[in-house]
């Protein structure tokens, strides 16, 4: 099964666990597109292609790729969206810069809003997220599996740094995760994807990553080498990266196959059967 | 031949030589200006309607407009200038009078308090200072109060910051609180609130109230920041309703000859003051009404970038050519006046 990966500066964390992973799933062949920062929005459709705008981008999708300067859409059989500033960790910041009259916390912010104003700026910064934009695109050429997998909350070690971290946001979890979720379902039905969550073991007081999944992670530069520098809480490792792409991989096969994901996870190296069936859904996809 | 004052002018003050121009509304040396306007200049914008434009050009241009209001990420263009952002450099929505403007000084300063200062419709309640800014209300009186302390500690920044203030002055005629003399942008009961004569009564400004007003503005924020500097102009959007008792065709010219002769005596009286004619290229009777649509009151993209042409021919943009201002489409104003028209008919 040949898979597209894009993503945006957490696709290092993504790549490294899949690295860790990827004897368990011979079958699975992806390709990694990457670009840090807001990199990925300069990727534009080009018929069936996505292409770069610009130099930088391109320079970035050919290191994470091993080459390639454009992604040919109808070259794969699945796709999954790293980061790509999706998921609830962004709706937490929206709430860190505004809040409403009937819920000011404790920290400062940058605007008051009115409830309404509030929830139509919330659902449409979702909306208008870079991952959105990228599933647009697809699904504008191609019908196959789309998954998106969102951005990990901050480490825990970011607390004794924010106050709006230690003091206002498991209430700002409490609001703005109804707003995520109705939104979010919204896009699904619309865009037809799948949401991959963030693994439950590596959440810790309800809108944290424990540390442990966050210490030694690796900046998305070429080379995969260089460590982000002490006191980095945006970015998870390869340990975080390998329970996300497992989970990925697991959604992808659950997809057309619900039996086989059970069956791929458990054999470190996979049956003659196991083959079989994997080659059996890359020839439906391929079909399709 | 005796000489007499009228011989060897510049061609910009003999009339035929002026206005005669390959380029309609293009009129050579209108406007020359009184001082520099540099991309790196903090601008603070506000005033009536046709202020939008000017707002909006300056920016596309790449000059430095303060936007001490900015919108919350998420919001289109529509939404966010419907709650009253991107408009101007506070969301203050549109200051049509110069006394509004004092006002929202003042009260900034602290040195004013505005008197029923909260419309109710509904169970909804308004900012009666800028009612269109949240076009569906807030939940209670506490949150509208809340939401102006806010904005005016923005406007406190904005007024302190700026380097160069931007107001185009729109209209005399406005609706005064009896007892304490706050001024409304608009007539209670528009869009919200309820009209009551007993507390309520129209006012026509006149020359001297209108000049005095905008003194006291400028010595205000001269206190707290010394070397600001302004930019006047004059709206040429008629206005869209009258209870003058005057015939509207009257009105509005009585009214934007009082604003023209302050902005005019502002000019002379203070070398901080420059006056932008905006007011002639587009409703004098050179232009001939080209620049204005079909309602002869809305004015047309043509207008606005010509007008701005003729601005940034002095005001060079910051390496953005001037045919920039060349806009397809004026873009959409936020104009609480507009609602006037609905009792037109």
């Amino acid at each position: 099964m040949k898979v597209c990966v894009i993503g945006n500066s957490h696709l290092a964390s993504f790549k490294l666990g899949w690295d860790v992973i990827a004897s368990q799933f011979p079958s699975v062949s992806p390709s990694f597109f990457g670009s840090p920062a807001g990199g990925l929005s300069r990727l534009k459709l080009k018929g069936a292609t996505l292409v770069p705008r610009g130099e930088k981008l391109k320079r970035d999708l050919e290191f994470t790729s091993g080459g390639l300067s454009s992604i040919d859409i109808s070259a794969y059989d699945a796709f999954v969206i790293v980061g790509a500033q999706a998921g609830l960790l962004r709706m937490l910041q929206f709430n860190q810069r505004h809040r409403t009259a009937n819920w000011l916390g404790v920290s400062t912010y940058e605007s008051l809003l009115s409830g309404v104003c509030f929830q139509e700026a919330a659902r449409g910064a979702l909306r208008g997220r870079r991952a959105i934009s990228i599933i647009r695109m697809l699904r504008s050429v191609t019908d196959r599996p789309v998954l998106l997998s969102v951005e990990p909350f901050f480490s825990l070690t970011v607390k004794p740094k924010s106050q709006f971290w230690r003091e206002d946001a498991v209430s700002a979890l409490d609001r703005m995760r109804p707003i995520y979720e109705a939104e979010m379902d919204a896009l699904r039905s619309e865009l037809g994807f799948t949401l991959i969550d963030q693994p439950a073991e590596t959440v810790v007081e309800e809108c944290f990553t424990a540390p442990e999944f966050g210490s030694g992670s690796i900046k998305l530069l070429e080379g995969l080498a260089t460590a982000h520098s002490d006191g980095e809480h945006r970015h998870m490792n390869s340990k975080y990266g390998a329970l996300v792409a497992r989970d990925a991989v697991q959604q992808l096969f659950s997809i057309t196959a619900p039996g086989l994901a059970r069956l791929a996870a458990v054999v470190e190296a996979p049956s003659l059967m196991t083959r079989l069936r994997e080659r059996a859904i890359v020839g439906h996809f391929i079909g399709r | 031949m005796a000489d007499q004052p009228y011989r060897r002018l510049p061609k910009r003050a003999y009339w035929e030589r002026a206005i005669a121009t390959d380029a309609p509304g293009i009129y050579p040396d209108l406007y020359q200006k009184r001082f520099e306007v540099a991309p790196e200049h903090r601008i603070a914008t506000a005033g009536s309607c046709f202020a939008q434009h000017i707002a909006r050009n300056l920016r596309q241009n790449d000059f430095t407009v303060l936007d001490l209001e900015p919108a919350p990420r998420g919001l289109s263009e529509a939404q966010a200038q419907a709650y009253g952002y991107k408009l101007y450099s506070a969301r203050f929505g549109n200051i049509y009078l110069v006394r509004q403007l004092l006002q929202l000084a003042q009260e900034a300063f602290g040195s004013f308090t505005p008197e029923d200062a909260v419309w109710v419709k509904g169970a909804r309640f308004y900012d009666a200072l800028r009612p269109s800014v949240e076009p569906n209300g807030l939940n209670t009186v506490q949150e509208v109060e809340l939401h102006r302390k806010e904005h005016l500690s923005r406007v406190r920044k904005m007024l302190k910051t700026a380097d160069i203030f931007v107001f185009t002055m729109g209209l005399t005629e406005g609706w005064v609180h009896k007892s304490s003399g706050t001024v409304y942008p608009l007539a209670p009961g528009v869009l919200a609130g309820a009209y009551d004569p007993d507390k309520v009564g129209f006012r026509n400004f006149g020359f001297n109230e209108i000049y005095d007003d905008f003194v006291a503005f400028r010595a205000l924020i001269k206190e707290v920041n010394p070397d600001i500097r302004f930019i006047l102009t004059v709206s040429p959007v008629p206005l869209k309703a009258t209870v003058s008792g005057n015939h509207a065709l009257t009105a509005n010219l009585y009214s934007k000859s009082v604003l023209r002769a302050v902005a005019g005596a502002l000019f002379e009286a203070f070398p901080d003051i420059d006056y932008f004619p905006s007011y002639e290229i587009i409703a004098s009777s050179a232009s001939e009404g080209r620049f204005f649509d079909e309602t002869k009151r809305g004015v047309t993209a043509d207008g606005v970038a010509t007008a701005m042409r003729t601005f940034f021919e002095q005001h060079k943009p910051p390496s953005v050519p001037v045919m920039k201002t060349k806009a397809k489409r004026a873009g959409a104003l936020v104009c609480e006046e507009e609602l006037l028209g609905a009792f037109a008919s």
